[in-house]
């Protein structure tokens, strides 16, 4: 198990259309994967993460576009000649082998020999923990254990890359919690390419290197969770992962800034999309950066103020929340830690405060940000 | 299972059949009588002319095994055994060659399409067994169109009425829905997904079939090899309309014996003989598979 390494992955303009008089599913994906990231596939249901993923292990055809590993197409092959690791939902394991038969499968199928069949498959059961239950059925053992049984089985062949495809969505959180830790540590430990769809922002943001966020068959944004969440680079993207403070208004260059201009308030930011100048935009702002005051307060330079009612709070244990509505009719919540709470209290008036640097302006409507120009954040393969 | 009171179902207007039936299940030994017809049928029905039988091949014409005895010595009545052990090893084996694909296309093709596969399998069954051996006998007449058409190919005539081949073809076909049924119960559980994943383990498709499905279907096989194997050793008519005398099955054999020769004890033990493979077969069968699944009940094997 020592001498793995991953493959770099490269998807170009990669689309799949199931029926001529439908919308693609997945819509000119660009995307490229470094050798041994780890990289996960986040968006809601339907977004077409599955769909992607079974293109890249070979059970899905592409309609167009291509997709290379180590920068050899592999579009038309088939998936058992992609040598790729593959753990489903649904563990898929052979009800009728033992979990030692089990994973000894791919081997065999590699024609090893016996012998060291055996020496790798009880490496790889140590590995996950397993060892004791090699000759149980797959039907007397937990899901928990069924998951890590699937996951041996797809490394114990020494493949470059590893997809998964929502491996954790039928377990309970805490075993969730728990083999998350473990698919980290295999990670760590083994140095291949992982590939992990979810639909879970905080497993996307536990355990990726990177995140590719999918909505509508297209990828709205690639980055590290702090990138994301630093600087969406959409609507949709700012509000899938994370809380956020939504403006909406007009997009305009005032005093050298770009500024936002809604009905009855404006918002400065530092942003530099000068691009979006002219067009309805939105501003966003993350609950932990607002600083609530009871009461007006003097505003310092380069910080947005704004007046509000607070409408209620909701206490949750580190830190509270304190929901607020604007004068402007603007609704939206701050977060501030325990021990360093302002006292506003259900119905009082208080002035938000944020930086202009914390403010981030994106389109209102999602609009395929990907080959943006100057757009540092979005990867573009085109 | 007791349960003390029915509060959750009083509220509900047509509470009457309910409130019945959970009288039964809160006094259980009520429930025998659910099964007290059928025992009181069987027992008459079958059960008591089955140890007539038995007990008439031990004690006519005198006391003994002198039945068992001819059985094994009169030339005739082994040789029957035999054939029919083989001709319905061949009944299954093709039934089996014939069912599988069209179970495993069912399990694929979409709502409506299924339904018509299920019709046509159970087409057999709106027409009596007699107009269908009837239809065979004109079909696999040496001048009948089944061997009209093996001469424009080239081939034939072909002896197929009054021969084992014509009886072993009027076998399957009315056998195959035995074997069909319980074949496509079976792979209809069978996750699909479960091929994918072995493809994607490095398995050729045929492999994955081979390691991951067929194995998977192995209960309905067995449960539609041992309900066709069953009924064919004792099948009747079919073999005593298509074939002849000389070639005759286990139960021609007994009918001659009984009806004609009113030797009650050499055809009893023919039966006995029958009768005794039959739970034989389910015993062995029920080592692998739990009876009810042997039986095709159950669609899953125990495990
Ligand atoms: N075989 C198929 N035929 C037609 N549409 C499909 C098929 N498979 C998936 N889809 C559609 O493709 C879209 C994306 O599906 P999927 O990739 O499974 O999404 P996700 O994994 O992100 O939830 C869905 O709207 C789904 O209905
Ligand atoms: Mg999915």
């Amino acid at each position: 198990m020592t001498d793995m390494r991953g493959a770099a992955i490269r998807l170009s303009s990669v689309t799949k259309r199931y029926s001529e008089h439908q919308p693609p599913v997945v819509n000119d994906v660009c995307l490229e994967i470094a050798a041994g990231e780890f990289i996960t596939l986040l968006g809601p249901s339907g977004s077409g993460k599955s769909t992607t993923l079974n293109m890249i292990a070979g059970f899905e055809q592409l309609t167009a576009g291509d997709i290379l590993i180590d920068g050899v197409s592999v579009a038309s092959l088939p998936p058992y000649k992609r040598g790729l690791g593959m753990v489903f939902q649904h563990y898929a394991l052979f009800p009728h082998m033992t979990i030692a038969q089990n994973v000894a499968f791919p081997l065999q199928q590699r024609k090893m020999r016996k012998r060291d069949i055996q020496r790798r498959v009880d490496d790889v059961l140590d590995l996950v923990g397993l060892a004791h239950l090699r000759d149980r059925l797959p039907g007397q053992i937990s899901g928990g254990q069924a998951q890590r049984v699937a996951l041996a089985r797809a490394v114990v062949f020494e493949p470059h890359v590893l997809l998964m495809d929502e491996p954790l969505g039928a377990l309970d959180k805490k075993l969730r919690e728990q083999l998350q830790g473990e698919i980290a540590r295999m990670h760590r430990e083994l140095g291949i390419t992982f590939i992990f769809v979810t639909h879970d922002q905080e497993e996307a943001l536990a355990l990726s290197d990177r995140i590719a966020v999918f909505e509508g068959g297209r990828i709205e944004q690639v980055g590290t969770a702090q990138e994301l969440y630093a600087r969406p680079a959409s609507l949709f993207a700012a509000e899938f992962l994370g809380e956020s403070n939504v403006f909406h208004g007009m997009i305009t260059e005032r005093r050298g800034r770009v500024s936002l201009v809604g009905e009855g308030f404006e918002v400065l930011t530092d942003d530099g999309r000068a691009g979006l100048v002219g067009t309805a935009g939105v501003v966003v702002v993350r609950p932990e950066r607002i600083r609530l005051t009871v009461g007006d307060v003097a505003v310092e330079h380069d910080v947005n103020a704004m007046t509000a009612t607070v409408t209620h709070i909701v206490y949750q244990g580190s830190y509270r929340k304190v929901a607020f509505r604007t004068d402007a009719g603007t609704t939206g919540s701050a977060r501030e830690p325990a021990g360093a709470e302002s006292s506003a209290m259900p119905g009082d008036r208080v002035t938000l405060c944020w930086r202009v640097g914390d403010g981030v302006i994106v389109p209102a409507q999602s609009v395929p940000v990907v080959g943006l120009p100057g757009d540092a954040l979005v990867e573009s393969t085109s | 299972m007791p349960i003390s009171s029915t509060p959750i179902m009083s509220a509900s207007a047509p509470e009457r059949p309910v409130r019945r039936l959970l009288w039964l299940s809160a006094r259980p030994w009520y429930g025998v009588l659910l099964v007290v017809p059928a025992v009181c049928l069987l027992a008459t029905v079958f059960a008591y002319p089955v140890a007539a039988l038995i007990w008439l091949s031990f004690a006519d014409p005198s006391l003994g095994l002198e039945n068992y005895h001819r059985l094994l010595t009169d030339g005739v009545s082994l040789l029957v055994l035999l054939r029919t052990l083989r001709m319905a090893t061949i009944v299954t084996l093709v039934t089996l060659l014939l069912a599988y694909p069209y179970a495993y296309l069912m399990t694929l093709v979409g709502r409506r399409a299924r339904s018509v596969m299920v019709a046509l399998v159970l087409l057999p069954f709106w027409t009596s067994l007699m107009a269908r051996t009837f239809a065979w006998i004109v079909l696999l007449q040496d001048n009948g169109p089944i061997n009209d058409l093996l001469a424009m190919v080239g081939l034939g005539p072909l002896e197929l009425a009054g021969t084992e081949a014509g009886v072993t073809i009027g076998m399957t076909q009315v056998l195959l829905p035995f074997m069909t049924l319980p074949l496509y119960g079976t792979l209809r559980t069978i996750d699909r997904r479960l091929l994918d994943a072995a493809i994607g383990l490095g398995a050729r498709p045929l492999t994955a079939f081979r390691r991951v499905y067929l194995p998977l279907s192995m209960p309905g096989v067995v449960a539609g090899a041992m309900m066709v194997y069953i009924l064919a050793l004792g099948f009747y008519v079919t073999p005593a309309m298509l074939g002849s005398p000389s070639e005759s099955m286990i139960s021609q054999l007994m009918t001659v014996r009984i009806t004609q020769l009113l030797d009650f004890g050499a055809g009893g033990a023919l039966a006995t003989v029958l009768f005794l493979l039959t739970l034989l077969l389910l015993a062995l069968v029920s080592r692998f598979l739990s009876p009810s699944a042997a039986l095709g009940m159950s669609t899953r094997g125990e495990r």
